[in-house]
């Protein structure tokens, strides 16, 4: 790792030196941030809190052509998406939804498949981390194995400084996408990094709200058939926000658009909290209720994804908390299971 | 043969027969794989599903019923319920239609050499398992396993998927074959009319003690009281079932009763199921993703899994 350091007013000027990529920058849409191609280097707002979406959609979109298709006497005219698929940058990343990133690697890429095109975007796609200075009151990444300054995932990771930002190139891939950029870099100073340690120490000073896990997932199997789960998902219409907007979230349905002879085959994300998600074709339902739904949310987060990759499904950001219209708070949910009196002990 | 695993393989459809009538009718679908690429690439195993691609329609998994001992085509069994399956139902011999896989683990019928084998299927059940025995009763297999029991049931002979292949086993002597019907039911409830002629009832409080006429092989009583029934023995025996939930449910209870361990009972489980590659999310029951884990089980396994199917 190479550490330097990039004045303020330079910033644009850096921005604009990526060539060859979709550069994705947080930028303001009414009182929210979202992630967006940059047109001009004016739009990023390194000053962000969190975006209203996580950036994961660069790399696994919410709608994705896998191929188009046509029927020929002899078989199909298969257009392969993956063909097209350019290099992205991610730029000013939080820890916590580039930690998903890494989530969602271990699900797209691990186990008996490979997902070629979540593997091919992630593969083309330069990740720029930028440090939390301030976390939100529901962020809770400090609970789930990280915290407003760590650099799991990054290629790149900025801190802001008073008079400019600590530029630490991590990888090769971080490196190639500075070349370019050097002359716009200069040599850090002992005094920066240790500015960067207080920064990092306020900021975690700063948290409200905590998790505690240990032991949480045996405790959660215990009660799996408690009327807990009933109560804690009494209050959810079913909307999809939770799972929508979570950058760990990966479900997807496969969707044909067209005719018999020639068609699109897209996915679309999806959400385990739509009924239809997991009913048969006999119409049986293995999660009939809002109870069911919002348990598999919880145990797929806090003991399922454990157990598969040993790594939590829930980085913390509190996107879930924050957007769910009827207040569903996991927190207090995960929280909670340490109260419920029921299960074998 | 792309590496791609979302990219469905071209094959062509060499037979269609229907196999059962009703609301919920059953075809079977016969294809060959167009490039002869495909064909040698895609080995089977019984257990093992296939996802089929209608273009425009989407996909679906399906069972494939042939054994492995089939070289050149595949064979699936298909009913009726959807937009998928309607599509599916509506190919004609030449048509073209996708396919994706094999997906899912498999019956490890290497490990019951030597073994006697009980086959119980109900309705469409019979699908997946179709497999198992076509495979065991092929002639290069057939010495390597001890004696060979198929029970089959479902709604109306009409609904009897396989039915000519069953009804030719039936006449041999080898393997042991029984049918059943279900109870016909009429406006005043169950047992209303008589049972069809030559489906003889059995006593249905008591189906154990029921006595079976040497010979008959065609009773009319759900497929639990059958194996209740005819007893097979669990001495060294392997005991493979598939149908709708409840059917399984009672099978297994009965199967315990005759004294069968969890182990000696394998199952498939079946979820709602899109990517068949592990990475949709929505098969899984607990941490296991059926589509990859599953769907074969044996009883011991299912009952390991978190009480949510
Ligand atoms: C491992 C495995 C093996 C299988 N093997 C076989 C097999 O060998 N043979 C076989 O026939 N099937 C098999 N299946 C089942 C098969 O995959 C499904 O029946 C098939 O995918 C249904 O697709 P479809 O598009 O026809 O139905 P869909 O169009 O998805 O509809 C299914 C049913 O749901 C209803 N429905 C759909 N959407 C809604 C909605 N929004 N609200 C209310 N109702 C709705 C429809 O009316 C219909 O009754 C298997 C499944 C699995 C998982
Ligand atoms: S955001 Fe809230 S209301 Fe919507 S599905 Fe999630 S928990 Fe339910
Ligand atoms: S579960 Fe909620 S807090 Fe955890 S990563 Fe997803 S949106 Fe963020
Ligand atoms: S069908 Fe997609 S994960 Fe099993």
């Amino acid at each position: 790792m190479t550490t330097y350091k990039i004045s303020k007013d330079k910033m644009n000027e850096l921005l604009t030196s990526i060539k060859g990529y979709d550069v994705y920058v947080p930028t303001e849409m009414g009182d929210k941030f979202q992630f967006r191609v940059m047109k001009d280097a004016g739009d990023a707002k390194l000053g962000y809190s969190q975006s209203a979406k996580p950036p994961k959609d660069v790399i696994f979109p919410q709608n994705e052509v896998l191929m188009n298709y046509k029927i020929q006497p002899n078989g199909f005219d298969v257009e392969n998406s993956l063909d097209h698929i350019g290099k992205f940058v991610i730029f000013g990343i939080r820890n916590c939804d580039a930690r998903a990133l890494k989530y969602l690697d271990t699900q797209m890429l691990n186990g008996k498949y490979v997902d070629p095109y979540y593997a091919k975007r992630r593969e083309n796609t330069t990740v720029v981390g930028l440090a939390c200075n301030s976390p939100l009151y529901n962020c809770f990444c400090r609970s789930v194995g990280a915290g407003p300054h760590h650099k799991e995932g990054h290629d790149v990771h900025l801190t802001e400084l008073d008079d400019g930002y600590l530029v630490e190139v991590i990888t090769d891939k971080g490196k190639e996408l500075l070349a370019n950029s050097m002359s716009l870099l200069a040599g850090s100073s002992d005094a920066d990094t240790s500015k960067q340690a207080e920064l990092k120490q306020a900021c975690e000073a700063k948290f409200v709200r905590k998790i505690d896990v240990k032991g949480n997932d045996k405790r959660m199997l215990d009660i799996f058939e408690s009327d807990y789960w009933r109560d804690v998902s009494d209050g959810c219409i079913g909307c999809g926000i939770c799972t929508l907007l979570c950058p760990t979230c990966f479900c997807f349905d496969i969707q044909d658009i067209g005719s018999r002879k020639e068609g699109q085959r897209v996915r679309v994300w999806d959400s385990c909290q739509y009924p239809e998600y997991t009913m048969h074709a006999s119409s049986h339902n293995p999660r009939p209720g809002k109870k069911e739904r919002q348990r598999q949310r919880f145990f797929h987060k806090y003991v399922y994804s454990y157990k598969n990759n040993q790594m939590l499904g829930c980085v913390g950001c509190g996107r879930c908390i924050n957007q769910c219209p009827t207040q569903i708070d996991i927190i207090d949910v995960i929280e909670g299971v340490k109260n419920v009196k029921e299960g074998s002990e | 043969m792309s590496d791609n695993p979302y990219e469905p393989m071209p094959a062509r459809v060499i037979g269609v027969s229907m196999e059962a009538g009703g609301i919920r009718p059953v075809k079977k679908i016969q294809v060959a794989f167009i490039n002869e690429e495909d064909k040698n690439n895609f080995k089977n195993v019984p257990g093992n599903c296939a996802i089929l691609s209608m273009i425009g329609q989407g996909e679906s998994m399906i069972s494939i019923t042939s054994p492995p001992t089939e070289k050149d085509f595949l064979e699936f069994a298909i009913m009726k319920v959807g937009v998928v399956t309607t599509a599916l139902h509506e190919l004609e011999v030449g048509d073209i239609v996708g396919v994706r896989g094999p997906y899912g683990n498999a019956f490890p019928i290497d490990d019951w050499k030597g073994k006697d084998i009980v086959i119980i299927g109900a309705g469409i059940g019979m699908a997946p398992i179709r497999s198992i025995y076509n495979y065991i009763l092929h002639p290069d297999n057939r010495k390597d396993f001890g004696k060979v029991t198929l029970m089959y049931g479902a709604r109306t002979p009409n609904d009897l998927s396989f039915k000519k292949e069953l009804f030719e086993y039936e006449d041999q002597a080898d393997p042991d074959v029984f049918l059943c019907i279900d109870w016909k039911f009429g406006p005043n409830g169950m047992m209303d009319e008589d049972a069809q002629e030559g489906w003889p009832r059995i006593n249905m409080k008591d189906a154990g003690a029921t006595v079976i006429p040497p010979g008959q092989t065609r009773f009319t009583c759900f497929v639990p009281q059958l194996v209740e029934m005819i007893k097979p023995s669990p001495e060294n025996t392997i005991a493979i079932t598939c149908g709708p939930p409840i059917a399984i449910k009672f099978i297994t209870q009965n199967l315990s009763k005759l004294g069968f361990d969890d182990e000696q009972i394998f199952t498939t489980m079946e979820n709602r199921m899109k990517c068949g590659i592990g990475k949709c999310g929505r098969c899984n029951i607990g941490e296991v993703f059926v589509c990859v884990d599953g769907p074969v089980f044996n009883y011991k396994q299912v009952k390991e899994l978190l009480p949510e199917y």
